[in-house]
């Protein structure tokens, strides 16, 4: 453990207070007003604002919406389990905040492993964490964050100690994680690759008035440049469904009114234009696609039309603005190509109803949200089918 | 100070307004009101007043006059 200790970088608290915390009862007062101080912290800030995924959060773990969550929730005689180990991703700078919150409220200790990278996002929830908790010093054993590097001896023993194990994504990392085992009682939760794609009906997009078309440059943006594409409902994929003609027409003004509006919001770094450029040559390669030189809008935008809309579709991941695009004419050509890595369907001027009913007649296993382009997503607690309050926590049942 | 004034200090530090500005505030006209901007706004006024609003209140309140009229639901009433 001593030897251990000198490899780990602590931002907030310690393995050993944490480990010996009591569990407590889900939507424990000390936990509200711990988050509700959190949220007051992370609002306070003057540039917060420039962080749309930081205000989002911080609001939601305000006083006013645990209030209300806790009301949802059949909470009598229910308590954490003790101890979770969370495995936070480097794609998304909040992600590590949300598993903290939903396992807090859950009534758990945590110890989180924070990724090696460094956002301006983190480096602000520490602080505020950092300050809250000198408020509330009884909840300082709850709340231990951490970064190490590939050090299997620290996920052993950590793995060991806790009752549970949550590793947020993505395949390789939750192999990775899973060489080191939990004890017989410890259980673990895992959030794997997923892949999500856009649909847009061609006609309707052509007959849309010129400010709805604006509104859906706007929210595309929101769902993919924003995160870098990152986020695992990022489409990474755009498929036009109707007569082609006026798809390919759709297509061509989508994409210039997208152009515009990275160019005013989007900063490319130099390294993301190589990596596009190689990640474009790869899939090309290995899916028999056409890089059409007019599909190219400037550096920031590079569409590449695959051939068609194969199952292993979800082997075409690109970033920093690389999208694939493929042409169908019905909803059920993309439908029955869904795989179970498949999770959201964002689309514009496509029957709801109708994809459903696609997916249950096809059976496909995978599609877990269907929503509008742009469609902002507040958190929840649940996630992927799972409910973190019921997932995290025990009832005890008393006759 | 009056439930008024906090209510003006609250538009004026969150939308960095003055005078006129916060009498006529609304929401995605007044600069910096935008979704983001909401949040803040809606987050510091129940900190200010001491009170947890309804989702359906939260969307509803469109500007600095609408709102006078939700918070009296709360009875918070902004004398003129």
């Amino acid at each position: 453990m001593i030897l251990m200790q000198q490899n780990i970088e602590y931002m907030i608290g310690s393995m050993e207070e944490t480990v010996h915390a009591k569990p407590l009862p889900v939507f424990d007062r000390n936990v509200i007003e711990l988050l509700d101080d959190v949220s007051k912290e992370i609002l306070k800030i003057r540039n917060v604002r420039e962080f749309e995924d930081l205000v989002s959060i911080a609001f939601w773990i305000r006083k006013a919406s645990l209030i209300k969550m806790k009301q949802q929730y059949e909470t009598k005689d229910r308590l954490g389990y003790g101890l979770m180990f969370h495995i936070t991703p480097s794609n998304i700078p909040v992600q590590f905040l949300y598993s903290l919150v939903v396992s807090l409220l859950a009534g758990n200790a945590n110890i989180i492993r924070m990724s090696q990278k460094e956002f301006e996002q983190g480096r602000i929830i520490c602080e505020a964490l950092r300050k809250s908790l000198e408020k509330y010093p009884s909840m300082l054993p709850y709340v231990c964050l951490l970064r190490y590097g590939h050090d299997k001896e620290i996920t052993d023993e950590l793995s060991l100690k806790c009752d549970g194990r949550i590793v947020w994504g993505g395949d390789a990392t939750i192999s990775k994680i899973r060489e080191s085992p939990l004890s017989a009682r410890a259980f673990e939760l895992t959030f794997a690759d997923r892949f999500s794609l856009c649909i847009i009906n061609g006609q309707k997009y052509l007959e849309a008035p010129s400010d709805t078309k604006e509104k859906l440059a706007h929210g595309f943006y929101t769902d993919t440049f924003f995160s870098d594409q990152n986020a695992c409902n990022s489409p990474r994929m755009v498929v036009w469904i109707g007569e082609k003609e006026s798809c390919r027409n759709a297509a061509e003004i989508f994409w210039n009114l997208e152009k515009e509006v990275v160019e005013q919001k989007y900063a490319l770094e130099q390294i993301s234009g190589v990596n596009k450029l190689l990640q474009e040559c790869t899939i090309a390669i290995e899916m028999d696609a056409k890089r059409d030189r007019k599909n190219s809008y400037g550096n920031y935008v590079n569409v590449v039309n695959v051939g068609e809309v194969s199952p292993n579709i979800s082997d075409c991941k690109g970033n920093g603005g690389l999208f694939f695009q493929a042409f169908v004419e019905n909803v059920r050509d993309i439908i029955k190509c869904v795989q179970k890595d498949w999770q959201t369907l964002s689309y514009y001027g496509v029957c709801t109803t109708e994809i459903l009913c696609a997916i249950r007649e096809t059976g496909v296993k995978g599609i877990d949200r269907i929503v509008p382009i742009g469609q902002s997503m507040p958190p929840s607690l649940q996630w992927e089918g799972i409910d973190f309050i019921y997932s995290l926590s025990r009832h005890i049942h008393v006759l | 100070m009056n439930n008024k004034e906090k209510y003006r200090k609250v538009f004026q530090e969150t939308f960095e307004i003055s005078g006129e500005q916060i009498d006529n505030a609304e929401y995605t006209v007044t600069a910096g009101w935008d979704s983001v901007g909401h949040m803040t706004l809606v987050a510091a006024l129940e900190d200010e007043f001491d009170i947890m609003m309804d989702t359906d209140d939260i969307i509803d309140f469109s500007s600095f006059e609408v709102g006078k009229q939700i918070l009296k639901k709360y009875d918070v009433l902004i004398d003129e």
